[in-house]
């Protein structure tokens, strides 16, 4: 049995409730952010209150636990104030970290506040070595969170060549789109989920029950239909069904979600730092499991035991699974 | 987290909704919402934008149904189905789930994709309320024991033996009244 280096899990809080309940379980760090269009999970009840953050923050640093603040969305022209206030607050409630994507707040805060560590967000979809290396050489960013479509060999590769440390999603919801510049949202809604902060928002969301038949609407697009005894889907574009040609089904991507956990080992050996749970749109109760049972495989690895399967299936879109990208066999 | 079963707790439930006349019931349920929201206000502040908002929260096991409106003088009425009403957001599934949901103990989403609860209208507005009840960590015998007053002691005793068995029955941990989780 051997000792190895212990990884990060980053988890998901999406109020200050879900905050303790993963502290509870044993996370490293939790991300959230502000109650508004600042960070990319902005629906409605979730979120901090600028009071909530300030306590929260505190709460986790009583218990040894880092807080990364997500305001990674990007500004829209004329309103950037509400953004840089919100860098502000988080640099004086003593935020862990600011996870950034607009060239503009990251400069913003690099000048203003430098002693506050600065993370690419997935958002800025920076998925090779030389994207990467501009943001840290200029605004000298410490970490990048990948996106999910690399494998663990581009991963490794990247780490090869970066100064920087990386993260890694490890479990949860999958976009498989270039993130913060998809557009399928904005086209359906007329709403951004770049600017405004929310994929597929739910004031354009609807379900139809007819007989055992549930239909879910996007906008003016029935994206699912299905039968009773199949998993309900929440309607994104990407992971539609539609009919092109002769072709009827999941023509982008299955409602399914990530489940990395497997690869713990091959994450580790690429070179990545920390593992990131999705998830800050759900409740406690899926958080306090996510997190217990990632706490427990990342420290049987550590600890050179084998590796579980985890039984987390039940928590997901479409109850299935994938390794996503990591495992690419479509090239 | 295992999946909640909805069929024998829903047998518990329907003969206690059975024993308890629906007025009084209807009467109870009403004190102990507004006691709990008051409880709660920053939480519940959370789906301010949706307080004149009509839930209609249907137990699918049981002769029953709640229409739920925050800003209304009467927040929660209990209704025998089906009942006319009109409504901006329905959730329906068996009691054991919807129990569960409110007590934090299983996840909304997780129930919604395993079709144990089915949703229908303004999605917006059951995202913010499901967010402010996870927000408040509801713990409910906590919470009906703080509402029964003077018989807080009483109740707490009666809860400490029946919470093992209650537990069981909807297959969730219910946690002692006398510890909240918050």
């Amino acid at each position: 049995m051997t000792n190895r280096s212990r990884l990060e899990l980053v988890c998901p809080a999406g109020t200050p409730a879900a905050l303790r309940t993963a502290i509870g379980a044993g996370a490293d760090t939790i991300y959230c952010g502000f109650r508004d269009e600042t960070n990319a999970r902005n629906f409605p009840g979730l979120n901090f209150s600028k009071p909530e953050m300030e306590e929260s923050i505190a709460y986790a640093h009583e218990r040894e636990t880092k807080v990364f603040v997500a305001i990674n969305t990007f500004p829209r022209a004329g309103r950037e104030q509400l953004w840089h206030r919100a860098i502000d607050d988080c640099a004086a409630f003593g935020a862990d970290a600011l996870i950034l994507a607009d060239l503009g707040l990251l400069a913003y805060a690099a000048d203003r506040h430098p002693q506050v560590r600065r993370h690419l967000s997935v958002q800025a979809a920076a998925a090779n070595a030389d994207a990467i290396s501009f943001y840290t050489r200029n605004f000298g960013v410490r970490r990048v969170v990948l996106p999910r479509i690399l494998t663990v060999e581009e991963i490794a590769a990247i780490n090869r060549e970066i100064d920087c440390e990386t993260e890694a999603f490890i479990f949860g919801s999958l976009c498989v789109m270039a993130e913060g510049r998809c557009s399928l949202s904005s086209y359906v809604t007329g709403n951004s989920p770049n600017l405004g902060g929310v994929c597929s928002p739910g004031s354009h969301v609807a379900y139809r029950e007819d007989g055992d038949e549930l239909t879910s609407i996007l906008g003016a697009f029935t994206m699912h239909r299905v039968g009773r005894d199949v998993p309900a889907p929440y309607p994104t574009v990407c992971k539609g069904s539609f009919a092109a040609g002769d072709f009827q089904g999941h023509i982008f991507e299955d409602p399914t979600s990530l489940d990395a956990s497997r690869l713990i080992p091959q994450l580790a050996k690429a070179g990545v730092t920390a593992l990131k749970i999705e998830g800050r749109q759900r409740g406690r109760a899926y958080v306090g499991a996510a997190v217990r049972t990632l706490r427990r495989i990342v420290d049987d690895y550590a600890a050179g035991l084998p590796i579980s399967g985890n039984a987390l299936a039940h928590l997901s879109e479409g109850q299935s699974m994938t390794q996503g990208a990591y495992r690419k066999v479509w090239r | 987290m295992e999946k909640p079963k909805g069929t024998r707790g829903s047998v518990w439930a329907g003969v206690g909704l059975q024993v308890l006349p629906l007025p009084i019931a209807d009467m109870a349920l009403r004190r102990l919402m507004m006691k709990i929201v008051a409880d709660h206000s920053d939480s519940f502040g959370r789906m301010a934008l949706y307080a004149s908002a009509v839930f209609l929260i249907e137990p699918t096991d049981l002769p029953i149904q709640f229409r739920i409106q925050f800003d209304s003088s009467a927040p929660i009425v209990c209704q025998r189905r089906p009942a006319a009403c009109e409504w901006d957001a329905r959730i329906a599934g068996p009691i054991s789930s919807l129990v569960a949901m409110a007590n934090g103990a299983l996840d909304g989403d997780a129930l919604f994709f395993s079709r144990d609860i089915t949703i229908e209208g303004n999605t917006d507005a059951i995202l913010a309320m499901r967010n402010a009840v996870d927000a408040a960590e509801i713990n409910l015998p906590y919470e009906i024991a703080g509402f029964l007053g003077p018989f807080r002691p009483a109740a707490r005793l009666a809860m400490q033996i029946a919470l093992p068995v209650i537990g069981r029955v909807f297959n969730v941990k219910m946690a002692s009244p006398g510890v909240h989780t918050a």
